[in-house]
């Protein structure tokens, strides 16, 4: 479980956000989300140790340490490591932790499509396979934590949907706590159990409606669009302050 | 193998030329290039080896030495703010200095052997190796070093994973550049203090009056520039592979 108690941020004195405190369970996907600015990846920075900060993370009652707990985390523009073929850059965190498993390596890249493209440099890969070899590293190391920046947000929504599926069936293999960070609500619906809402430095949690149904069906749910209507309305006007 | 054709072409055409203006000139000071070749098998006589031997082996060293303090001072800039915040400007006032004019300094300081030949053609090649490298360094994505940080790596997987390969790639393409002042710096380093040396060669050649030799050993210090550019350049490419989409 991740705990997160009065965490608190500041840049030159000026604070990102100064009291959030929320919980992730072992099995539970929690959405943040908030518009641009609002400090979703400060939040995410901090709660991996790579940001000074007030307050407390931890993880399974430990302090939170990339050093001594496996963590794993997507940004926005992927991190693979351009001089590194697809086979290394899922094998790099099993690597770090001089843990080389290729045949692990190897079935994660089978059960992620990216087999064919294994000794390709990320440069030859397209958007789509290059984040399911985010994604693809990201499970490898079976991570206590799994952080997702806008993980998904660069995707076109066919390959999106795609990717949802990839991602909810690894999970589903070892679930683990899971931060989604996103501004776009139809990916907080679809992938998290919990909603966290960020506004102006404060954050609400609220329940995701479409919780109960299995994660693959609640795009094509009928309530679905008046769900997401609702939401959206309901945190415009505190977003639009 | 389109390279290696337009290559030949160009080599070719420098002939072309050199023919031309020699035959139009009539001179002994311009023999023609088939003169020059004839003659080769004389220059291999005198010892064309070890001029050969004894210039490559002050390149060499300097190459040497340039990479390894280059990288190191390079990565350091970058890596280590507080030394980069003194590092940077020294090298932007060092940069510019026409370091061919400490060649009394260093010939005063050095003598006039090998040593002071090679600590001349590295001061003039290590800055340039220097600014590609912290470049290079520079230009990498602080998401990397983040992604990094959160799988646990040390300082030193961090070092061998992401500021090493990106900064082999600043490097090859820095010395790459960098070889066209070096060779002209060790032609320079050759004409005082040595008997040895493609540069001395040449010189001795002109004053002896030998210009078939002299000629000779133009072209043989042009092969020499020509073979460690292409060997620089493959080097480039083989380090900066991830780059190429396919």
């Amino acid at each position: 479980m991740l705990e997160v108690t009065h965490l608190g941020v500041a840049y030159a004195h000026t604070p990102v956000f100064a009291d959030l405190t929320f919980s992730v369970a072992a099995h539970e996907i929690l959405a943040v989300i908030g518009p641009s600015g609002v400090g979703k990846t400060t939040l995410i920075n901090a709660i991996c140790g790579q940001l000074a900060h007030t307050g407390t993370v931890t993880l399974g009652k430990q302090p939170v340490t990339p050093q001594r707990q496996r963590l794993a985390l997507v940004p926005q523009d992927y991190g693979l490591l351009p001089w590194l073929r697809v086979a290394a850059n899922v094998g790099l965190p099993l690597q770090l932790r001089h843990h080389p498993a290729p045949q692990r390596v190897a079935a994660m890249l089978a059960a992620l499509g990216l087999t064919d493209v294994a000794d390709r440099y990320p440069a030859a890969l397209s958007g789509g396979q290059r984040q399911r070899v985010a994604l693809a590293r990201a499970f490898v190391s079976q991570p206590e934590l799994l952080l997702l920046d806008e993980a998904f947000s660069a995707l076109d929504p066919v390959v999106k949907q795609t990717a949802y599926g990839l991602f909810e069936a690894q999970w589903q293999a070892s679930p683990m706590p899971t931060l989604v960070v996103t501004h776009d609500w139809e990916e907080a619906l679809v992938l998290s159990d919990r909603l966290f809402v960020m506004t102006n430095g404060h954050g609400t949690m609220m329940a995701n409606p479409l919780s109960a149904l299995p994660r693959a069906a609640r795009a094509h749910a009928p309530q679905y669009p008046q769900v997401l209507t609702d939401l959206r309305k309901a945190v415009a006007a505190q977003w639009a302050e | 193998m389109g390279r290696v054709k337009m290559t030949g072409v160009a080599l070719l055409l420098l002939h072309g030329i050199w023919a031309l203006a020699a035959l139009a000139v009539h001179k002994a000071v311009l023999p023609t290039p088939w003169a020059v070749y004839a003659y080769f098998p004389q220059l291999a006589r005198q010892q064309l080896q070890w001029h050969l031997f004894f210039s490559l082996y002050r390149l060499g060293w300097s190459m040497a030495i340039a990479t390894v303090l280059g990288v190191v001072i390079g990565i350091a800039a970058v890596r280590l703010p507080r030394l980069g915040k003194v590092l940077d400007p020294l090298i932007y006032l060092t940069y510019p200095l026409p370091k061919i004019a400490l060649l009394p300094v260093v010939m005063l300081l050095f003598g006039l052997g090998d040593g002071s030949k090679i600590i001349l053609i590295t001061l003039i090649i290590v800055f340039q190796v220097i600014i590609g490298v912290r470049d290079a360094v520079r230009q990498i994505p602080s998401s990397l070093y983040q992604g990094l940080a959160v799988m646990g790596a040390n300082r030193w997987q961090t070092l061998r994973f992401v500021t090493w390969p990106a900064s082999l790639a600043g490097l090859f393409s820095a010395l790459r550049i960098a070889l066209g002042s070096a060779i002209a710096t060790l032609f320079f380093t050759e004409v005082y203090g040595t008997e040895y040396g493609i540069g001395y060669l040449i010189m001795d050649e002109w004053n002896r009056l030998d210009y078939l030799g002299m000629y000779g050993g133009i072209v043989v210090l042009a092969a020499l520039a020509f073979v460690l550019f292409a060997a620089l350049g493959g080097l480039e490419a083989w380090s900066s592979r991830w780059r190429r989409a396919a």
